[in-house]
């Protein structure tokens, strides 16, 4: 009970602090790569946590055959584990049991829903670029590239499996071609990297668990993320000018003059990120970044749990020693 | 499916370079040079594609006249906007290689250059 207490909190704890943390790694710059999978690694480890928690309210036998048992001290753990069972323990057992399983219930729904829906958006549009588009006979292996004709620089793509590359004649008209090059290789590199079904699983969780801190900001936070993994390929395939030309290309026309000036600002300021971030980051260094991140988001709701333990437990027999 | 698709596109190509309706046999006579195709393969994908709502068909003696419902460029220049319009709730479907960047990107940028960075 105690242990499943102080897991719920940790897991609170973590949830609050975590979106803090990753948002100011992303400040500094650090590869995107390793703030996305900090994204991910606390995602799992606040599901994970929060539901060994109430699994550990429902069952509270549970939580002596675990290590976090061995944590606490002997005579201190006796403290808390002889403490007398009360109905309010008993009711709270069931709430969490109710909690637990409405919250599973709710991803569940949402996602096979959202996923639903996602799929059929796929495809219509899917169709819609296929029948308007013509397939680009020289693009290489992957998604397949279609040129829509319209005077307005547009370029997207859709994720799936190939997923597509979308790009206007009106791009073409614009920009030389090794910036069409650079805007290709960003779309492809959110093709392969899967990130259109990363977006959509945060946006799931965001939509199933709005009440988690983590989770509401997650959105935002990740789709900047994919955005800079995708330059950064970019800029490593094509160089920086051509990225420069194409991100001026595709924001700086036919868009109302203020707009235009902000598209300027934000192009300017992402190509100067991109000269700071886009050292390419050795896959060592990447690893260790993810192996340091996680470790500390799946260790922080644990450690959180022994120190409110510990604590409580010295406590309780200090109060019993009082007496 | 994705057989299917192509063949919608094929089809649609037909029509959109001709000025005046068509009928399922000139559509099959155009396709024909480089693909061969049943008569009935080429009608269902046109009561597809006007299911779907991308011709308009009259009846002329025993045949349809199916012609596109409106030039390439329109249509495109339409689903190109309800493509992108979906900027309110932005669409995880599509990932736009630049999209009008939010206030909240832009601060996020501006603080990763550092103070010494900023103009």
């Amino acid at each position: 009970m105690t242990v499943g207490v102080m897991l719920l909190l940790g897991t609170a704890l973590v949830s609050v602090v975590a979106p803090h943390t990753l948002r100011t790694l992303a400040r500094r710059a650090v590869d995107p790569v390793v703030v996305l999978a900090g994204w991910a690694l606390a995602a799992v480890g606040v599901l994970g946590t929060g539901a060994a928690g109430l699994v550990f309210l429902v069952v509270p036998g549970l939580a002596s055959q675990t290590p976090l048992d061995e944590l606490v001290h002997g005579p201190w753990w006796h403290a808390v584990s002889g403490a007398p069972t009360h109905v309010a323990y008993r009711v709270v057992g069931w709430l969490a049991l109710g909690v637990l399983l409405a919250g599973l219930l709710r991803l569940a729904r949402v996602t096979v829903r959202d996923g639903r829906a996602r799929r059929i958006r796929v495809r219509t549009k899917l169709d819609v670029v296929r029948l308007l588009g013509t397939p680009d006979p020289a693009a290489g292996p992957g998604a397949p590239l279609l040129w829509l004709s319209s005077p307005s620089p547009v370029a997207f793509s859709l994720g799936g499996r190939p997923g597509a590359i979308v790009l206007t004649d009106g791009l073409r008209e614009r920009l030389p071609g090794a910036g069409v090059d650079a805007v290709v290789a960003h779309e492809r590199a959110h093709v392969r990297g899967r990130h259109h079904l990363l977006v959509a699983v945060v946006e799931g969780l965001a939509r199933a668990l709005p009440f988690v801190p983590l989770f509401t900001a997650a959105p935002a936070a990740v789709r900047e993320q994919v955005e800079l993994v995708a330059d950064i390929s970019a800029v490593r395939a094509c160089g920086p000018d051509a990225m420069r030309a194409a991100l001026l290309a595709v924001t700086g026309a036919g868009a109302p003059a203020e707009a235009l000036a902000m598209a300027r600002d934000a192009v300017d300021l992402r190509l100067r990120y991109l000269a700071v971030a886009a050292e390419p980051p050795s896959a060592a260094s990447r690893l260790t970044g993810c192996g340091l991140l996680g470790t500390a988001f799946a260790s922080i709701p644990l450690l959180a749990a022994s120190g409110l333990l510990i604590v409580l437990s010295v406590l309780t027999t200090a109060a019993a020693l009082i007496h | 499916m994705r057989g299917l698709g192509e063949l919608e596109a094929a089809v649609m190509d037909v029509l959109w370079q001709h000025a005046e309706p068509l009928r399922v046999r000139e559509v099959l006579a155009e396709l024909a040079p480089r693909r061969t195709l049943a008569y009935t393969t080429v009608m269902t994908v046109l009561d597809n594609l006007h299911r779907k709502g991308w011709v308009t068909r009259e009846l002329d003696g025993r045949a349809f006249l199916y012609r596109p419902v409106a030039s390439r460029e329109l249509v495109t220049a339409r689903a190109l906007r309800d493509l992108l319009d979906a900027s309110e709730d932005v669409d995880a479907v599509l990932l736009h290689f630049a999209r009008s960047v939010s206030e909240h990107e832009s601060a996020v940028l501006r603080d990763a250059l550092g103070p010494e960075d900023r103009s």
